[in-house]
């Protein structure tokens, strides 16, 4: 009886902590970032957040420095895989509106999407005027931040030569052992889905191409992380993988390396874009947080995780390569807006989702 | 049949009544509430409402394979799985096997591996470059790998070696209070102890093994992380999977809507199963346990079948629970992924690099107070639920087994669709206070989402206690609650023990309710394991799963060993 008691009385105090803690939550969540005491009242103010796929280090590492230049501005982030975060926004959309300002996060096309909905701030910072078109999104719509590119990647103790081009890895060295991420999860590989058959490239990849995969017993994985640590261990022989992660892996002395595909990459678009449905007051900060991404210092961050940066004297130094180093297939938007759903149904009957 | 008892005695006090409502009270914010919108969102088509969405589940190909799937894979995965773990159960703790004492915690490991982790563990053992199928290669000089884990029987295989931990911790607590004389009875008669076995004391705990083999079939066929790994490599789909694949397929038009359909259709077989339950119970013919059981005499097996048994459970413990926990090891001190192991790839750097990344320590309390703060909650809320469904007592309400449902249904669905209803119903304020985005949001999503757990457990347990007990004690004066607190408490309090552990082991490492419903500051250990594997970062993945299970498993020891007096 007393246990009985005291139990419930344990729930009670979980409700008055529910109570309390909503209350509390601005202002919680508010200093949680803001290192600086300090306030003063120069530069942006508000509070922004953030729904992205980018690695966590790498986004705190940036919205940290970024909040320590800019005192009066905090942040609030939610990171997980680009399906989770297009779900958590639709979801939110749909129940009435969402808190979050920025999105950066591999779907060019869903971006489109809000972009007709009228839910996308157009803003392009003066530092992103030299930037070739390949990057910028239907003017200021959102821009590349840094470049990320689908390329091959093979494990170097079981693979003796280099492939040179998409074509060298459907043979019999590949045989069960070539593995993609699977573009019904990645926006990466949707993209280069897409890249790879539209009508301008059919006669350099196109289906073709992923036919013979699918006669060689090509594998899946849901995403590109988990395709590095299986060709680092030698479970499979190659991957079509985004640049960056054999790049770092390689550098570690894993058995791994890369090539830039001769015919061209495939660049994925990671765009950052504004939403303007954010409060007025963030609006200031938000384009301040743009022009952050755009300074030597930040694309030089960039260069240091491994990424190809934006504005090529950053690369300078070091082995990462400039985009202008890399040959990239063109990319047709609107033929992927259009066909993605007729796209991933062939590719589910040609592998066999079904 | 004893609800009608108690119900038409004018004795009794407003206590119980007040306790239910409160209950109910707290049911319909956390389960009935998201559910209602999720029901309705279910029912969203282009420009208006209708069952488009669930004719979609009944006609798309793709989904039915996934449910022709799940049914090759959870039916034999949750039979054997409960085989295991009732025969273990029975060794452990009504023979003499050497070592008793020590098997029951060890025994019970798999069931604190986080279930992606530990499918990821296995493939390091098992997968086509695992250390198993390299050793088979090399002593039968084989061309290629002859254990193929991406596949269905993949699946059972390493879904019964790893679940039957379940069934395991359910039937243990009952099993240790079956009235050992008529077992005595049966031994005294010349029955042999395998025929005993079989004849006694299997019969006698049938409720609980079919509570087991329920839970474990719900655990199965709820499973995300083991049918996403070994499924993925040659995508073969489960519904869990499935549905997943629904939701980050945005070109399909409505998929958030058909995905919701179809975690709705997959609620229902978690109904079927609480139905055949209720109807096994209802015979109730089983009520054994009389209370007086404390000192169980082990049926006592002759030397040989003593340390045939032995080596039987070394050798399954060595193979189910330590070589998956080590092979996670050596990953987690690997300098080098894609090296050979060995001294000279050996290093402690990525436990370093764990403790440099700000965000882990505050994961970890994040999720031990998620974990700690849900099971509480639950096994007291189920608690009484499962009293007043089995026993009734509470004058004048109806509704009973619809709450018994609310219980059981959500862990049923995807973590994934829970969330999504969390936010449908959460992301604006209601009644004026906003939950979303905090850790209270993650609290109450763990608590709807678990509660079968704790439910399932103390159900099995209450039916097993003869009410002729608690009779006695109104008998002699005592208040309904008195009677409860004073006869039932004591005989539950290890049911309501591994209740607590039962929910503490998954949300510690809950991954895809929070996938969706976490923010910095509020992050879960699991949202921190997944984002480090899916940025390709095995090692530091390994690292912090080590750690993970070195807390689970500590916990587990230190609460046994302040609830071990009556052992």
């Amino acid at each position: 009886m007393k246990r009985l008691l005291s139990l419930f009385v344990c729930l009670m105090l979980v409700f008055g902590l529910i109570g309390c803690a909503s209350d509390d939550k601005p202002a919680d969540s508010g200093t949680e970032s803001s290192g600086n005491e300090e306030a003063s009242d120069e530069g942006p103010s508000g509070h922004l957040v953030i729904y992205t796929s980018e690695p966590q280090d790498l986004v705190t590492e940036m919205l940290d420095d970024f909040v320590s230049k800019n005192p009066n501005v905090t942040y609030e982030l939610y990171r997980s895989g680009t399906g989770d975060v297009k779900t958590k926004l639709s979801t939110e959309l749909d129940a009435g509106g969402t808190d979050a300002c920025i999105l950066w996060f591999a779907d060019l096309g869903y971006m489109y999407d809000l972009d007709d909905e009228g839910l996308i701030l157009h803003y392009s910072p003066e530092s992103v005027a030299s930037v070739p078109d390949t990057y910028k999104y239907n003017d200021g719509m959102g821009h590349e931040v840094r470049a990320i590119y689908s390329v091959l990647s093979y494990n170097t103790t079981q693979i003796d030569t280099a492939p040179k081009d998409w074509a060298d890895v459907t043979g019999d060295d590949y045989t069960g052992s070539l593995a993609l991420a699977n573009p019904a999860y990645s926006g990466g590989a949707m993209t280069t889905l897409s890249v790879h058959v539209e009508p301008d490239n059919e006669s350099l990849v196109g289906w073709d191409w992923y036919q013979d995969l699918a006669d060689n017993d090509v594998k899946m994985e849901q995403s590109n992380g988990t395709l590095l640590t299986k060709v680092s261990s030698g479970e499979y022989k190659g991957a079509v993988i985004v640049d960056y992660l054999p790049r770092n892996a390689k550098n570690e002395g894993s058995p791994v390396d890369y090539v830039y595909p001769a015919s061209g990459s495939v660049l994925i678009p990671t765009p950052l874009c504004l939403l303007n449905t954010m409060p007025e007051e963030s609006v200031e900060a938000a384009k301040a947080f743009v022009d952050y991404m755009f300074e030597i210092e930040t694309q030089k961050l960039f260069v240091e995780q491994g990424y190809v940066p934006i504005i090529n004297e950053a690369a300078e130094g070091s082995e990462v390569p400039t985009i202008d180093d890399i040959k990239v297939l063109p990319m047709d938007v609107e033929y992927m807006r259009e066909n993605s759903s007729s796209m991933l149904d062939k590719f589910s009957a040609m592998f066999g989702t079904q | 049949m004893f609800r009608k008892k108690y119900s038409s005695s004018a004795r009794g006090s407003i206590a119980p009544t007040v306790i239910w409502w409160i209950v109910v009270a707290f049911l319909a914010l956390t389960v009935i509430y998201p559910s209602i919108r999720l029901i309705i969102n279910s029912l969203k088509v282009d420009g208006g409402y209708g069952l488009d969405n669930y004719a979609v589940v009944f006609s798309d190909p793709g989904i039915l394979k996934s449910m022709k799937n799940s049914f090759i894979v959870v039916i034999p995965a949750s039979i054997f799985s409960t085989v295991i773990g009732v025969f273990l159960s029975w060794v452990v703790v009504r023979t003499n096997v050497p070592g008793v004492r020590y098997w029951k915690r060890l025994l019970s490991i798999p069931y604190f591996i986080p279930p992606f982790i530990g499918a990821i563990a296995w493939t390091f053992l098992l997968g086509p470059v695992g250390y198993m199928n390299k050793f088979l290669m090399s002593v039968f000089q084989l061309q290629e790998a002859p254990l193929n884990i991406y596949s269905l029987g993949g699946m059972i295989f390493i879904m019964s070696m790893y679940r039957y931990a379940v069934s395991f911790i359910v039937v243990l607590p009952t099993m240790k209070r079956i009235s050992a004389s008529m077992e005595e009875a049966a031994r005294i008669s010349g029955a042999s102890p395998w025929r005993t076995l079989r004849d006694i004391t299997l019969p006698l705990i049938t409720p609980s093994i079919l509570g087991a083999m329920l839970l474990t079939f719900m655990f199965i066929l709820a499973d995300f992380g083991v049918s996403s790994v070994l499924g993925a490599p040659n995508q073969i789909h489960l519904m869990t999977t499935q549905i997943y694949y629904m939701i980050c397929n945005s070109s399909i038009a409505n998929n958030l809507q058909i995905a919701s359909a179809y975690s709705l259709f997959l609620s229902l077989f978690g109904l079927i199963g609480l139905w055949v339950y209720n109807k096994v119970l209802a015979t109730n013919k089983f009520v054994v346990v009389s209370g007086k059981s404390a000192a169980v005499e082990p049926t006592r097996l002759g030397k040989p079948a003593r340390w045939l048994l032995f080596v039987f459970l070394v050798i399954f413990f060595l193979f189910t629970t330590c070589a998956p926990i080590i092979a996670t090891l050596i990953t987690s001190l690997t300098k080098t992924y894609g090296l050979p192991f060995g001294m000279d790839n050996l290093t402690f750097q990525n436990f370093a690099q764990m403790l440099q990344i700000q965000n882990v320590a505050r994961a970890f309390k994040n999720s031990l107070f998620l974990s700690v703060a849900s099971s509480i909650i639950i096994t007291l809320v189920t608690l009484i639920i499962a009293y007043i469904t089995i026993r009734g007592g509470v004058r004048g309400i109806k509704g009973v087994r619809f709450m018994q449902m609310v219980v059981v249904l959500p862990y049923a669905v995807p973590g994934v669709i829970i969330a999504l209803s969390m936010i449908l119903a959460f992301s604006q304020p209601v009644l004026g206070i906003r939950l979303y985005n905090t850790i209270w949001i993650l609290l109450i999503a763990y608590i709807a989402r678990f509660m079968n757990l704790g439910y399932n457990n103390i159900s099995g347990a209450i039916s097993q206690v003869d009410s002729s007990l608690e009779e006695a004690a109104r008998i002699s004066g005592a208040s309904q609650l008195r009677a409860f607190g004073d006869v039932m408490l004591p005989l539950l309090k290890n049911s309501l023990i591994s209740s607590f552990f039962l929910v503490v082991a998954p949300t510690i490492s809950e991954l895809s309710l929070s996938g969706l419903l976490w923010s910095v500051g509020n992050e879960t250990v699991g949202t921190i394991v997944f984002s480090a594997k899916e940025e390709g970062r095995i090692l530091l993945t390994a690292a912090i799963a080590i750690i993970l299970i070195i807390l689970v498993v500590a916990i587990n020891l230190f609460v046994n060993s302040l609830t071990d007096k009556d052992e």
